[in-house]
């Protein structure tokens, strides 16, 4: 029964893949990608990783799906000839064959030879986690991992977060469309499901960062959250990255800086970069993951937020007449 | 067989598929799409050898969590810009076979753009259900 | 109690079959609403599923996931409710098109 229900998951999941590279209509093929997140969330549970299934519930089903929903309507309100998006499917088969096929012929049997013939691991990293966890200050094995035994990772992550959103912002075109759009017309559909669901996303980020001492949650995953509710209430017609810019560039780098003061601050009292005093790396750990994940909301919400608006491009539609 | 080793390969199975589909599509919003779904796999191969023939393994599945925050940054980040450059070369593909000179390029990108404004408000004016057109014939499909 | 088990596991795989049959809908739906409403179910579905699964996997956690992907699938149909219908999505920026 278990193996029966993970290997039908399993080739559902290569099924919606498929769909995914294999569909001629962008839309359905982004779609397919939308349910392609959320039975990569199954397939997380079954593998024992709750808090993957957390952070691809908020990420994959949620915040990636908006992302890709906005870049085709970005498409195909700015293509006024329809049709010509068959056209470009209709252009890849005038490409060479035998590059597709020999890269994934090849990396199908290179990835399958290294399956078969892996080496054994010379540590167990399971039961070494097992024998710090005590002195991490968390319960949660994996924000021990993340914050305390690996805290560099976490450190770049965020650093590279930080680079990815200030590539947008300079690629943001001049300000002049934004007073182009018309103010949103009311909706009052959407202002109720908003005044409804935004006090409980908030409340469930809240709940899930709280979480993540003790069982499965986290910076990530509220982080995710609070983007996700940042992104609702952006769709919902109430111009956050207007209302609040330069707050919110401060708290796009403030995780970032705290993490490193924080990493930092510790030498003073003679110890290694990033290593938590005794006693403090419990307090410390949740300090800065409280910070982490205002700042990773903000993060994610401004890379949606960033995109270049509607309105923009309409005119530069036809500039490919020359195929 | 146990269920981790099936996942790793499902994931395997992945990302070769998305190799194909990266280096066959033309169009750069499936190759986005593409990459994202060989990334899932490499996450799957990850998490899936790790708890092979072991208990849960903290550690491969801190990483993955990092590694689809980053992801999703990514593929943001690839969104604006793939969108930045729609709405400068009018394109969804980049011309691998016709490379031309870059200055040359850019006064024919804007020449054309003036161009096509004019045509397109010269339509507008003339035709109010031109804007509709685009979600009117997609539900052909 | 191994009994109570394979009911659990029984009831997801049940809600999985139900979520391929969700899939074929995705795939053959004629319009993007048909698609977009089916990928909504496809979230419902998946809370069944990680609920059933909390059961049977004896995971409390799963609950919170549950809760999460009920929480956030909506958004996605707020994007393309905003941004993909005629009205008020793509072409709010044509001047013609307000009365």
């Amino acid at each position: 029964m278990n193996l029966a229900f993970d290997i039908v998951l399993g080739l559902a999941l290569l099924l919606t893949a498929l769909g995914v590279f294999s569909s001629k209509d962008l839309f359905r093929a982004v779609v397919m990608f939308i349910a392609f997140g959320l039975l990569l969330a199954l397939v997380w549970v079954r593998l024992d990783a709750p808090d993957l299934a957390l952070a691809e519930a908020a990420i994959g089903a949620g915040l990636t799906g908006v992302l890709m929903i906005d870049a085709v309507a970005h498409l195909s309100a700015n293509t006024l000839q329809n049709d010509q998006r068959d056209d470009q499917y209709d252009h890849s088969p005038k490409r060479p064959l035998w590059l597709p096929v020999i890269s994934c012929v090849g990396l199908f049997v290179l990835l399958l030879g290294a399956i078969r013939f892996r080496p054994e691991a010379s540590v167990s990293l399971p039961d070494m986690v097992r024998d710090n966890i005590a002195e991490s200050g968390v319960e949660h094995p994996i924000t021990a991992v993340l914050l305390n035994f690996r805290s560099y990772d976490t450190l770049l992550e965020i650093a590279v977060l930080l680079v990815a959103v200030v590539v947008a912002m300079a690629l943001k075109p001049a300000a002049e469309d934004r007073v182009h759009q018309p103010p949103p017309a009311h909706d009052p559909i959407l202002h109720g499901l908003t005044a409804r669901l935004l006090p409980a996303m908030l409340l469930v980020g809240m709940y899930v960062l709280w979480a993540g001492s003790y069982m499965p949650g986290g910076a990530f995953q509220g982080g995710a959250i609070l983007a996700a509710a940042l992104v609702f209430l952006q769709l919902a017609g109430f111009a956050v990255d207007r209302y609040a810019a330069s707050l919110l560039r401060l708290g796009l780098a403030l995780g970032f800086l705290v993490f490193l003061t924080v990493a930092v601050s510790v030498m003073i009292g003679g110890r290694p970069f990033l290593t938590y005093p005794e006693g403090f790396a419990g307090q410390l750990i949740f300090f800065i993951e409280a910070m982490l994940t205002l700042s990773i909301g903000l993060i994610l919400f401004s890379l949606f937020s960033q995109n270049p608006p509607h309105s923009g491009a309409v005119g530069h539609q036809g500039a490919n007449h020359d195929q | 067989m146990t269920s981790d080793l099936w996942f790793a390969l499902m994931g395997v199975a992945l990302i070769a598929l998305a190799a194909f589909t990266f280096f066959r599509q033309v169009h750069l919003l499936r190759r986005i799409l593409a990459f994202n779904i060989m990334g899932s796999g490499v996450f799957l191969v990850m998490v899936g050898m790790a708890q092979h023939q072991r208990e849960t393994d903290p550690v491969p599945q801190a990483l993955v969590l990092t590694g689809i925050v980053v992801a999703v940054s990514a593929t943001a980040l690839a969104l604006i810009i793939f969108r930045r450059f729609y709405s400068v070369s009018g394109q969804v593909e980049l011309d691998e076979y016709q490379i031309e000179e870059p200055t040359q390029n850019e006064d024919h990108a804007s020449d054309t753009m003036k161009d096509n404004i004019n045509s397109l408000q010269d339509a507008l004016q003339s035709d109010d259900e031109a804007p509709a057109k685009p979600s009117a014939s997609k539900g052909d499909q | 109690m191994i009994e109570a088990h394979t009911a659990w596991y029984l009831a997801s795989f049940v809600l999985l079959l139900t979520l391929i049959a969700g899939l074929l809908r995705i795939w053959h739906g004629p319009n993007p609403a048909d698609r977009m409403l089916a990928a909504q179910l496809f979230g419902t579905t998946g809370v069944g599923i990680l609920l059933t699964l909390a059961q049977a996997m004896q995971m409390p956690a799963l609950n919170d996931v549950a809760l999460v992907l009920a929480l956030l699938a909506t958004i996605a149909m707020v994007a393309f409710v905003k941004r993909m219908s005629p009205q008020q999505g793509p072409t709010k920026s044509q001047p013609e098109d307000q009365p």
